[in-house]
Formats: C-alpha cells, sequence, structure tokens
C-alpha cells in the first residue's frame, strides 16, 4: 500500500454541503443512541438534554478547504494544479481566480475565512494573513506542477 | 493512476480529473467502476460500459478494478470472457506516484 496523500487543511466557509468524517458521523450516532436510552430508561428530560451533544457535532462539522501536493479540495470541488492553465490575482477583491484547461473555474475568495477575532480591524488583517498565506500556497503548488501556468495581477 | 504507473503529467492529471470527477459523483451508483485492462480504462454503469479512455502509455499488464472506495486487481480472462469481477486484491500492485525520471 502507499502512504495517504498528506493534506494542509485551512478553515473556510465554502458554499457546498459540509463534509462529515466517517469517525464524527460515527460519534453522533451513537451519542442520539446513548441519549435515547437514557431517556427510554431514566428520564425524558436527561436523555433531551443529552441529544445536544450530538446536535453539537453535527453543526460544528468545519468547512475546509484541503491543500494536497496535486490538487486541492474544497467542499464538492478539486482542482489539480497539473490542469490550472491560468491564475488571476486580486488583492483589491481579495480574489485568486485557477482557470483550468477543461473551462471549469475556481475562486478563493479572502472574505470565506472565517472570523477568529471580533475587532474590526483585527478582523481584516487576519483574513487578508489567511487569505495571502493559502493564495500564495496555491500558486507555488501550480507553479510547480504545471509549467504552462500564467499569473495574472488584476 | 498510479498503479498504472503513469506519470505525474498533463496528460494524467486531465484523465484523473475526469475519472474521479465521475467516480464522485451524486448521481452515480454505488456499484459503478472503472475497469483498466490492456491500455484502457473503461466506465461501467448497470454492467454496461458507458465511457471508455485509451492510456497506451500505461504500463501495467494485469487487469484492475476500482471504485470510489477500492482498488483491486481481477482476473482478466474471467473478465474479458464472462464479465466476472474476481477480485485478487492489490498484492503485487505499485500504488506509490512513479518518479519522473
Amino acid at each position: 500500500m502507499t502512504a495517504p496523500t498528506a493534506f494542509t487543511s485551512f478553515r473556510y466557509q465554502h458554499t457546498d454541503e459540509v463534509t462529515r468524517s466517517r469517525q464524527r458521523v460515527v460519534f453522533v450516532g451513537a451519542t442520539v443512541v446513548l441519549a435515547l436510552a437514557v431517556a427510554a430508561m431514566f428520564a425524558v428530560p436527561v436523555g433531551a438534554a443529552l441529544l445536544v451533544v450530538p446536535l453539537f457535532a453535527w453543526v460544528a462539522a468545519p468547512r475546509q478547504l484541503l491543500l494536497g501536493p496535486r490538487y486541492l479540495l474544497c467542499g464538492n470541488t478539486i482542482v489539480y494544479f497539473g490542469n490550472v492553465k491560468r491564475m488571476t490575482l486580486s488583492h483589491a477583491h481579495g480574489k485568486l481566480r485557477l482557470e483550468c484547461t477543461n473551462g471549469m473555474a475556481f475562486v478563493l475568495e479572502r472574505r470565506r475565512f472565517p472570523r477568529s477575532v471580533l475587532a474590526v480591524e483585527k478582523l481584516v488583517k487576519s483574513k487578508a494573513t489567511r487569505f495571502d498565506k493559502l493564495a500564495g500556497k496555491i500558486i507555488a503548488q501550480a507553479r510547480a506542477t504545471s509549467a504552462n501556468v500564467v499569473l495574472i495581477s488584476a | 493512476m498510479n498503479a498504472l504507473r503513469l506519470a505525474d503529467d498533463s496528460a494524467r492529471t486531465e484523465l484523473e480529473e475526469t475519472l474521479v470527477r465521475w467516480l464522485v459523483d451524486g448521481a452515480r451508483l454505488q456499484e459503478d467502476h472503472l475497469v483498466y485492462q490492456q491500455c484502457a480504462i473503461s466506465c461501467y454503469s448497470r454492467g454496461h460500459m458507458i465511457e471508455h479512455y485509451e492510456v497506451p502509455w500505461a504500463d501495467q499488464t494485469r487487469t484492475l478494478w476500482c471504485n470510489a472506495r477500492k482498488l483491486s486487481a481481477i482476473d482478466g480472462p474471467a473478465f474479458t470472457l464472462n464479465a466476472q469481477l474476481i477480485m485478487q486484491g492489490t498484492g503485487g500492485l505499485v500504488l506509490t506516484l512513479p518518479v519522473v525520471a
């Protein structure tokens, strides 16, 4: 067998459905069963209160962008760096657009990085830093994989 | 693609992306699968071949089967003659990314 592909994960608020790990689904299922068992055997209010645990675990599944050596995964989107023909980076709009040879396009947007700080100026700086970091990695990966890729600064 | 010893070039990534999109398509049935045989990859749905891609640069003599979750070598003659999927596992397959010389 081969070693699994190493991905770097980034919190990113994409609009696709959240992908939940098998462990999370098993945990949610087990805690629902436990809560229902407690409600049936002991007290309904206690069992109902326990349902908060699987509910939280289900809702709290993070939206992520996974960056691998050959491709990135974002929700239902997969972008092979080897198939990227043009990259357009706009610092002003906080967007990195990747156009692929098959006509599909993926846009990384600064505004989709989650907020982790409350102060507005820190929030803006934090989003910009994370966007710049991830955009830089994607550009480097695409350049390393595809010799003909073009980078345009807009 | 690694098992076929396809080098990581643009021809591979274009085909790989096409096949991956087909495998993860929500409309696809769970039993749908890919079969590699004699330098060609075929997409099978409901027992019928619906797509066919030539990969003359593949370096694999065994017949391989793959769905979105598993990969296995299969009995080539049994598949050719009777469309039987006799799984033989991944023993002997090299699954690392081929190194470009």
